[in-house]
């Protein structure tokens, strides 16, 4: 039974670990993002937009199934020798913790605007790499469940985020249909090819899925669900608020949320970020835990026993470098590399794995 | 690894470690040397009888019985023992019967009782007689007779206090093992449920019996449990909270992982379930294992009631976890952190009626809970009908001076005081102290962070019931890892008749629950 | 062990969390304040109309309640006054010791001759940037100054704002009263939108409802009267509910006379010919007869109904018509919300130029589809 062994999860719990990862911060200023280069037809960019993630995760899934048995490192480290192995291992542990960085800062972000406004940013991020070591150092186990609840949660208010306001939609903000033309499509699918960040965790977690012929339907869910969510909100923001309120809003789908007149109690947003600040650490926790995960196969020492040594030590990366960006925009900005990033490590690492791979032929497998 | 053999608890294995303290010798045949043996071990316990008596025969038999007083049945040792050896057994007569050993003889022709058992060396004997047997010891013979005749005088079966039901029987456990056990064969007559006894604790020496019903229970985790029990190693344990405590997962959650019910018709579905009953002796509260957390929040009427009230309730006694759980953490958060949040009448009320208070809001709730959680406590070890009055008087008085004392407004004792009502409204008691102790981590992180800290809160004690297990079986099963086939019994009971297999998240052999495929007059087709 | 220091170290980290409790509040040293009036302040209005316009400064008039029992006014009304609105709430510090806390208020009262001089586009800037204002705060405009709105004094209600909002909010479903929130207001300042809002007036001792301010984008250009108002909502496409009179002439004689609960919707079709555009709007009302005035039986006239639901239509559309030609001869500005039938079409083309007198060079047909569902108890 996988759920015994604690080290292993169903493909089932890949998707809500793929979905977790990706849905987090993102959603808040996407509708602004995606517009700026798409205008009105925004949303069907933000679809297009999903391409880009599942090249990455055909290639990925390509690779696993060349190498099924090897974890991340072992396979990286029998493709380009050990110097260079571990190199790009550590690439790809820097760029988890600098993704996560950001997620964290965005987070942070929104809760001193919202929630707490004279409490120092430091305070709230430690808050949550707190968070985020605690709950890492249960286990693979605790966090693939942790993710599958929340999930749920997450459905449940994205959907609270779309039907509610769609009450006040007006539908002449969308038309007409693909006016901004091929170029201002293909741009915001690309701007939104970004948002997807978080399918790359595969690289790591495809050796611990049961079931591996399952993984590409798993991802292809994943991306799915998650293309459906960005599109559904990125849609009612244009709906409701017409994208030219949308390109003054810091985060627009948190102000769709204040719109509505619901008698009594009109503070949708809060409610939103009751459940939200909490569910802010899944892609915190799931990438700190492949990056640890790997950190250890690198210097191959007991992954259970120093796991959380490891998490602690990402966490504090994660704190340092979320304190570094002077304000909220610097840290968009920031996002943008972490965008680029993601391009290199999500369509890159796997592009570069397939072809050494191929220059290496049949020897790599039977080493491993 | 010890193992439980399912013999009579007699040759127990747990005593043989400390043999050493009694000397491993077997019984001599005469009877003033069998008394000169057992001296040292008898002479210092007065409640202990021995009743000298004869045989009937040429030479009269001399022999002895030994027994605690009151702890067997007086009635039964005078009809069944000395009546019929002292005044029917003929010795030439037992003799002509032809048996070889007179001792069998004895007490096949002489004895009416049933539960009956030889012994041949000095500790068992002791220990037989210390663990409640009434034990004849015949002049000239070896063996000993051990004859299991407890009775004496204990509490009739009575109404479960804690568990109350207006539909289900009224029957709750007892102090006496063998009553409980058969208050649960009387209800499952299955020849697969499965009664193992076993004794734990070196000098207290109670029974404890597992139960499980054997082509139900997953066997990995009856071996577990009986590994659990048999490895505890302690002194005495004077309740069922003592098995508890050595056998759970996680002893640094507050949250409980086995659950304990003192109803015989609540443990009955448990084992249905598959999962795995601990009796023991002298505790009117069984245990069951694997538990899960849905299970604290379902209560034996759910399933007494028809099926749309049941799931209402159920539903309402959600409500009630969470409102209990936060709302006096919530009422902090809104009122010093995040007032703009209130209804703008409902905000003007509550800043005017703290307007007169000195204290911040933090303190004002802290103090309140910290009086409630004392007055309750006052009220558990106080007589009942004084328990009563304290709590009225309290309830009214204190609330009613504390707002005109100007120390807390009305409107954080209305919110501690739902708090609590929603508290008591679980039906499981151990869930209800988990509760009772969560609400005060959730009042200081509203305090220092608002709805900010809540929000962090309420995902640490996802993360922590996520983590926990109970014998391995994840704790928080049919939320995570999600599990649909089991939310038809989680948040809602849906209709018997639609609950074809039993639960996915407890491991077991077999799954088909029953058969029907409608209510009413569709019935027949199962 | 490890859970040990686990704990120990939740507990310092709690314990220095809370003595920092840096966004920690006593609800009863704050002042919410109930409604609030923006003005352009009088002393700047009067000393020098020519000044310059960034120059200008407003007026802030809030009602805050008295939460303390010894006080026997419910409420306090104040005015400051600053350079922005951000601005005027800041002089409170210095004679209030609450903290000012706005974001709860459900009502905004702009005066007039800030809504008309220096528009409301930048005024409610400071609104919706503050994250505790909800979206949803009613928007409305006072015939002359907000401030003296406030001060009218009540007696049924708590206080004016608690009446003010009574009033406005989801006012379109009382009657022919059009509210805006802050979020209508603000998405209706888009490409090819422009907001109206409701129009408060004292009369004698009462605030009423005296129409409807007319907006091009965030500048207030005119004023719809009472009778204008139902027409602007019903061409605007406002749902609401209302009762309109009837008067059926045969022959130069009264034949009926009544009135009807109606319930108003409409549809709007854009057709372009070249440069020329043309709306068909069709406005559709349903309703039940609520009274009428004569003995005749529906049983008898079987075109009685006809002939009312004709009536109606007629007198709403004549009306209409009157209506759209002073929108386009007037005010020039497109308050129906018709453009953004435009540009959901040819949204690229129009973009820049349907805010330049557009609506002044289109045809507007109007067509009314009147039905009588029911006409009560009575035949």
């Amino acid at each position: 039974m996988q759920d015994k062994a604690g080290s292993l999860i169903s493909s089932k719990q890949l998707i809500f670990m793929i979905v977790g990862t990706q849905v987090a911060t993102e959603i808040f200023a996407l509708p602004r993002v995606v517009s700026a280069k798409a205008g009105e037809d925004a949303w069907i960019a933000v679809i297009l937009g999903a391409l880009v993630p599942f090249i990455s995760l055909f290639l990925i899934e390509r690779l696993g199934k060349r190498m099924p048995e090897m974890g991340f490192t072992q396979m990286t480290q029998a493709l380009f020798g050990k110097i260079i192995g571990s190199f790009l291992v550590v690439i790809f542990v820097a760029y988890a913790i600098f993704f996560e960085s950001i997620v964290v800062r965005i987070l942070a972000e929104v809760a001193r605007l919202y929630l707490l406004p004279k409490t120092p940013v430091a305070v709230i991020i430690f808050i949550f790499i707190f968070i985020t070591i605690y709950i890492g150092t249960k286990g693979l186990r605790v966090i693939a469940r942790l993710n599958e609840l929340l999930f749920y949660i997450i459905l449940l208010n994205l959907l609270l985020l779309i039907l509610i306001p769609l009450g006040m939609a007006d539908y002449t903000n969308i038309l007409p249909v693909g006016e901004v033309g091929l170029d201002g499509l293909v741009r915001g699918a690309l701007t939104t090819g970004f948002q997807y960040q978080g399918i790359e965790i595969l690289l790591v977690f495809y050796t611990l899925v049961t079931k591996k012929n399952e993984v590409l339907k798993a991802g292809t869910t994943a991306l799915a669900i998650t293309t459906l969510l960005y599109a559904g909100v990125v849609l009612v923001c244009e709906l409701v608020l017409g994208i030219t309120s949308i390109q003054k809003l810091i985060w627009p789908a948190l102000t769709l949320l204040k719109t509505p007149q619901i008698p009594v109690f009109e503070r949708l947003e809060f409610i939103f970020l009751f459940f939200w600040m909490g569910m802010g650490v899944r892609p915190l926790l799931n990438m700190s835990f492949a990056s640890s995960l790997s950190l250890s196969q690198l210097f191959k020492i007991d992954q259970k026993k120093y796991l959380p040594y490891f998490m602690i030590l990402i966490g504090l990366g994660m704190y340092i470098l979320a304190l570094l960006p002077h304000d909220i925009f610097v840290t968009y900005k920031l996002a943008d590399y972490a965008g680029y990033a993601f391009l290199v490590i999500g369509l890159g690492y796997p592009l570069l794995y397939h072809m050494m791979a191929f220059l290496r032929g049949k020897k790599v497998g039977e080493s491993g | 690894m010890k193992k439980i053999t399912g013999k009579p608890p007699t040759d127990d294995q747990a005593w043989k470690e400390d043999k050493q303290k009694i000397p491993d010798t077997k019984l001599p045949a005469a009877l003033t040397e069998k008394m000169q043996m057992l001296k040292p071990y008898l002479e210092k316990s007065h409640d202990i009888i021995s009743r000298p008596f004869y045989l009937e025969g040429k030479p009269p038999l001399e022999a002895v019985s030994i027994y605690i007083n009151k702890v067997i049945d007086d009635e039964d040792l005078n009809q069944h023992i000395l009546r019929p050896l002292m005044l029917n057994c003929k010795r030439d007569s037992i003799k002509e019967l032809g048996s070889k050993n007179l001792i069998d003889a004895i007490y096949q022709t002489s004895i009416t009782l049933t539960k009956i058992s030889k012994a041949n060396t000095l500790p068992s004997l002791v220990q037989n007689i210390f663990d409640g047997m009434t034990v004849l010891m015949f002049d000239g013979l070896e063996e000993v007779l051990v004859i299991d005749m407890h009775g004496g005088e204990f509490r009739a079966i009575d109404t479960p206090p804690a568990e109350q039901t207006m539909r289900g029987s009224r029957e709750g456990f007892i102090e006496r093992l063998d009553i409980n056990i058969a208050l649960i064969r009387r209800r499952l007559r299955d020849p697969k449920l499965v009664v193992e006894k076993t004794m734990v604790g070196r000098r207290s020496r109670t029974q404890v019996a597992v139960l499980y019903i054997e082509d139900i229970a997953d066997p990995q985790i009856v071996t577990e449990v009986k590994k659990r029990i048999n490895e505890i190693d302690i002194d005495g344990i004077s309740a069922s909270g003592f098995i508890e405590q050595f056998i759970e997962d996680n002893p640094y959650s507050i949250f409980p992982q086995v659950y304990a019910t003192e109803r015989p018709d609540r443990m009955e579905p448990l084992l249905l379930e598959g999962r795995i009953g601990i009796i023991v002796d002298n505790t009117p509260l069984a245990l069951a294992v694997p538990a899960l957390f849905v299970q604290f929040i379902q209560a034996s009427e759910d399933y007494y009631e028809r099926t749309l009230f049941s799931s209402y309730i159920r539903l309402m006694r959600y409500a009630a976890l969470i409102i209990a759980i936060f709302l006096p953490a919530m009422y902090i958060a809104l009122l010093s952190y995040q007032p703009e949040l209130l209804p703008y009448d409902l905000l003007i009320n509550f800043s005017k009626s703290r307007m007169a208070v000195p204290f911040p809001v933090v303190i004002e709730a802290f103090v309140m809970e910290i009086i409630i959680q004392l007055v309750i406590e006052a009220g558990l070890r106080l007589p009942n009908q004084i328990a009563q009055t304290v709590g009225v008087v309290s309830g009214i008085i204190l609330g009613q001076a504390a707002i005109s004392a100007k120390i807390a407004s009305p409107s954080v004792i209305l919110v501690i005081s739902l708090s609590i009502i929603c508290t008591y409204a679980l039906p499981s008691t151990s869930m209800v102290l988990a509760v009772r102790f969560l609400r005060l981590p959730m009042m200081f992180l509203a305090a220092t962070f608002g709805v900010f800290g809540l929000s962090c809160g309420w995902i640490i004690i996802q993360a922590h019931l996520i983590s926990l297990d109970s014998m391995g079986v994840p704790y928080f099963a049919p939320l995570a890892p999600i599990r649909f086939g089991d939310l038809k019994d989680a948040f809602y009971r849906t209709f018997f008749w639609k609950m074809n297999q039993r639960p996915m998240s407890i491991p077991m052999q077999d799954r088909k629950r029953q058969g029907n495929t409608g209510g009413g007059s569709n019935n027949s087709a199962g | 062990m490890a859970k040990k220091w686990l704990l120990v170290f939740i507990i310092v980290v709690q314990l220095i969390s809370l003595s920092g409790c840096w966004d920690y509040k006593d609800i009863d040293k704050l002042d919410f304040p109930a409604a609030g009036a923006y003005d352009l302040h009088q002393a700047s209005k009067t000393a020098d109309t020519n000044q310059e316009e960034e120059e200008q400064t407003v007026d802030l008039t809030t009602i805050i309640p008295n939460i303390s029992e010894n006080v026997k006014e419910p409420f306090r009304i104040e005015t400051t006054s600053g350079l922005t609105i951000g601005n005027a709430r800041e002089p409170k510090v210095y004679s209030d010791p609450g903290t000012y806390s706005p974001g709860v208020s459900g009502v905004i009262i702009f005066g007039e001759d800030l809504a008309a001089s220096t528009g409301l586009k930048n005024v409610v800037e400071s609104l919706s940037r503050a994250p505790q204002t909800p979206k949803t705060q009613e928007f409305t405009i006072a015939e002359g100054r907000g401030e003296s709105i406030l001060r009218v004094p009540i007696k049924d209600y708590p206080s004016m704002a608690d009446y003010i909002e009574g009033l406005l909010r989801q006012s379109h479903q009382r009657g022919f009263i059009p509210d805006a929130t802050l979020h209508e207001f603000k998405t209706n300042i888009a490409p090819g939108k422009n907001p109206i809002m409701p129009l408060l007036t004292i009369k004698g001792e009462k605030v009423e409802v005296a129409g409807a301010a007319i907006f091009k984008k965030g500048r207030m250009i005119g004023k719809a009267n009472l009778n204008e108002t139902p027409i602007l909502m019903m061409l605007r496409g406002i749902k609401s509910t209302g009762n309109i009179p009837f008067i059926i002439k045969k022959d130069g004689k009264m034949f009926d006379k009544g009135s009807v609960d109606i319930k108003n919707s409409r549809k709007v079709k854009v057709e372009r010919n070249g440069d020329d555009f043309t709306f068909q709007i069709t406005i559709i009302l349903e309703g039940s007869l609520a009274e009428h005035q004569t003995d005749k039986l529906f049983t008898k006239n079987e075109d009685l109904r006809k002939m009312i639901e004709d009536q109606i239509a007629a007198d709403v559309t004549e009306d209409s018509k009157k209506f759209i030609k002073k929108m386009q001869e007037e005010y020039q500005v497109d308050c129906i919300d018709i453009s953004k039938y435009a540009l959901a079409k040819w949204r690229k083309e129009l973009k820049d130029k349907v805010d330049e007198d557009f609506i002044g060079d289109v045809n507007i047909k109007v067509e009314v589809k009147m039905k009588l569902n029911n006409v009560g108890e009575l035949t």
